[in-house]
């Protein structure tokens, strides 16, 4: 029976709740620009970059997919296996084979679909399916790739590289990521049939639109930027393999409850889940500015999380009868 | 009598009829099919009472899932066997630390999910987060020796064959399974999974028995780390991490319900053993490492398919 605020509340709740993955960013890159004015410098923007900023990327893009997921009330637990399994067919196969690797991501992108059918048609849940779904990515880029290495094609790496003037690439990226996110969910049909799925299926259906059209669409889409995140990891560290994006399921789903997404689903925010991305990635920096143990690392995650849900406003349901 | 089709409709049975079949490949295809079933059920004790825990707490309705698990078995073996300091006269200390540290890291699971009202599953994935910290900070992520008392003791096999932790987990699902059907504890869990509103209407204490089933859980989680620990030579940072996605898996597999009110002990038995099975039927085919995923992943997938799960998780 936990579920969050109701989106319907207006006035201040409303934008408390907006306010939520704002501040978790703030807390995190406060301490930071603190201690290192240096690094909102003009002159110095670069170092934004030198501070692994980039990496944040492909954490936003895997958030962005599980977004998707959670935004039908479904989830994602196979994340981190499949991109994964992206660098390491982009170091192993689209170096060598660019038609049989993008053969083998157009591959993933049919059987994502499947999933989102399969959910649909015999009422499985995601959950299970994506746990069997993670050991299958993870043989197959154990098959692929054996050990970490591999050879990125160059174009991945070169894209990741760009370097805009005025303001650093990762914002940029991370800034229309949040704008197409939050296009498609709220200026589009899709977007819209996406959440109505996630908050009532039914009434979707009755409208009369197809819920199994909504789940398919929703899951290729999962698995889209489960590939873009896998492409724009492999590019960015030059490596391939398969544990390489380890803990990004997790992350994901902290990114977008940070975000203000409902673990229950038909509640998003895309700009929010980019916020709560890029909280989650910085928080090493903020260990190693403030001079704090990189063992807290873990901690200090689970802490922003509980500190993010708690000023949320999450807890202020008035009115309503608490059974837990 | 049972018939045929009433048989097919337990769900349980397909896991036990998967575990049939593969043991059956084995006895074909090696000389040695008893010492590998052996085998297989000395590991899948582990599998047995993680995914009791998990069970319950999934019981208890939609969302509810323990993500904290990998970690509390990491924090509960560190936390036992510092204690034990490899000297016999301290098992005592240390299992009831190592049961302790589960129990209070299980409690503080539900203190989030009572007081912060996060969603179980953001709850138990913060405070896991947290428990691995003060994992890495108190033992250093270093490999925590077991005694020899405990090495000995898990790794004893009654009559040469059948291991005695895996007996021992047998009489504790069994307990649970008197538990989940007999006992008032079982009933509410089984009430408030199925309409927590219901249930609270009818006077069912809801923080009470949501506390005590996120406390067991922990303290399944920190039973497990206390005897993993001492079956694999020591406890390390990252020796539960299989168990998240696996914890959840033997209890979809065995037949309970992910949408909760729905459980299952003898299911997780049967999908335990048939786990471990299937990893060394692949290990004896010479199968390499990609394709043994690759297979277990069709194979829990097929198990859920067949099973006909068909409710909603949320």
């Amino acid at each position: 029976m936990v579920r969050s605020l109701d989106a319907r509340r207006g006035g201040l709740a409303r934008y408390t709740e907006s306010l939520v993955p704002v501040v978790s960013l703030l807390v995190v890159l406060i301490p930071i620009v603190w201690r290192q004015p240096v690094l909102i410098s003009p002159s110095r923007y670069y170092a934004m970059q030198t501070m692994a900023l980039a990496l944040a990327i492909p954490i936003v893009l895997a958030s962005l997919g599980q977004m998707l997921a959670m935004s039908i009330g479904e989830i994602d637990f196979s994340m981190e296996n499949l991109v994964s399994l992206v660098t390491c067919v982009m170091g192993a196969v689209m170096s060598r084979n660019v038609a049989l690797g993008i053969l083998l991501l157009l591959g993933i992108l049919v059987v994502y679909a499947l999933i989102g059918a399969f959910i649909h048609l015999k009422k499985l849940p995601s959950i299970i399916i994506t746990i069997g779904m993670s050991f299958v990515w993870t043989g197959l880029a154990i098959t692929i790739q054996p050990t970490p290495g591999g050879n990125i094609p160059a174009i991945a790496s070169d894209f990741m590289r760009l370097k805009p003037p005025w303001v650093p690439y990762p914002i940029v990226l991370a800034a229309l990521l949040a704008l197409a996110g939050h296009f498609l969910m709220f200026k589009t049909g899709f977007g819209i049939l996406a959440r109505g799925v996630g908050d009532n299926v039914k009434s979707i259906q009755q409208s009369g639109h197809s819920a199994i059209r909504v789940r398919i669409m929703v899951f290729a889409l999962v698995g889209l930027f489960g590939i873009m995140a896998g492409v724009s990891l492999a590019g960015l560290t030059n490596a391939a393999d398969p544990l390489l994006a380890k803990n990004y399921t997790l992350l994901s789903v902290a990114a977008v409850i940070l975000g203000g997404g409902a673990f229950a689903g038909g509640k998003v925010s895309a700009a929010g889940t980019v916020f709560g991305a890029f909280a989650m990635h910085l928080v090493v920096h903020l260990l190693v500015v403030l001079k704090i143990s990189t063992d807290w690392q873990a901690g200090v995650k689970g802490f922003i999380i509980l500190f993010a849900l708690y000023i949320g406003g999450f807890f202020k349901r008035a009115g309503k009868i608490r059974y837990i | 009598m049972p018939t045929i089709k009433t048989l097919l409709a337990r769900k349980w049975l397909w896991s036990y009829l998967g575990a049939a079949a593969v043991f059956a490949v084995i006895a074909a295809v090696s000389a040695n099919s008893f010492a590998t079933l052996s085998a297989s059920i000395s590991f899948a004790t582990f599998y047995i009472l993680v995914g009791i825990g998990q069970m319950l707490v999934i019981t208890t309705g939609p969302g509810n899932i323990d993500l904290s698990i990998p970690n509390t078995i990491a924090f509960a073996a560190s936390l036992g066997f510092t204690l034990i300091n490899e000297s016999n006269a301290n098992i005592p200390y240390g299992v009831a630390a190592g049961i302790a540290g589960g129990g209070a890291i299980g409690l503080f699971n539900y203190l989030l999910i009572r007081f912060i009202l996060m969603p179980p599953m953001i709850a138990t994935l913060a405070s896991s987060l947290i428990v691995r910290s003060l994992s890495i900070i108190y033992f250093r992520g270093m490999q925590i020796k077991p005694p020899s008392g405990l090495s000995w003791f898990v790794s004893y096999r009654v009559g040469g064959y059948v291991p005695l932790v895996f007996l021992l987990a047998l009489a504790a699902a069994a307990v649970m399974q008197i538990v989940l059907t007999r006992a008032a504890y079982g009933r509410y869990i089984h009430a408030i999974g199925q309409n927590i509103k219901a249930a609270w209407l009818c006077g069912v204490d809801v923080k009470l028995y949501k506390m005590i089933t996120y406390v067991l859980s922990g303290v399944f989680a920190g039973v497990t780390g206390i005897l993993l620990a001492s079956f694999t030579s020591g406890a390390t940072l990252s020796m539960g991490d299989e168990y998240m996605l696996n914890s959840i898996a033997v209890v979809v597999m065995g037949g309970s319900s992910i949408a909760g009110g729905d459980s299952n002990v003898i299911g997780i038995v049967g999908s335990s053993v048939l786990l471990y099975l299937i990893v060394n039927l692949l290990n004896i085919l010479g199968m390499e490492a990609g394709l043994r995923y690759i297979f277990t992943g069709v194979v829990i997938i097929g198990i859920i398919f067949l099973s006909g799960e068909k409710m909603r998780w949320r």
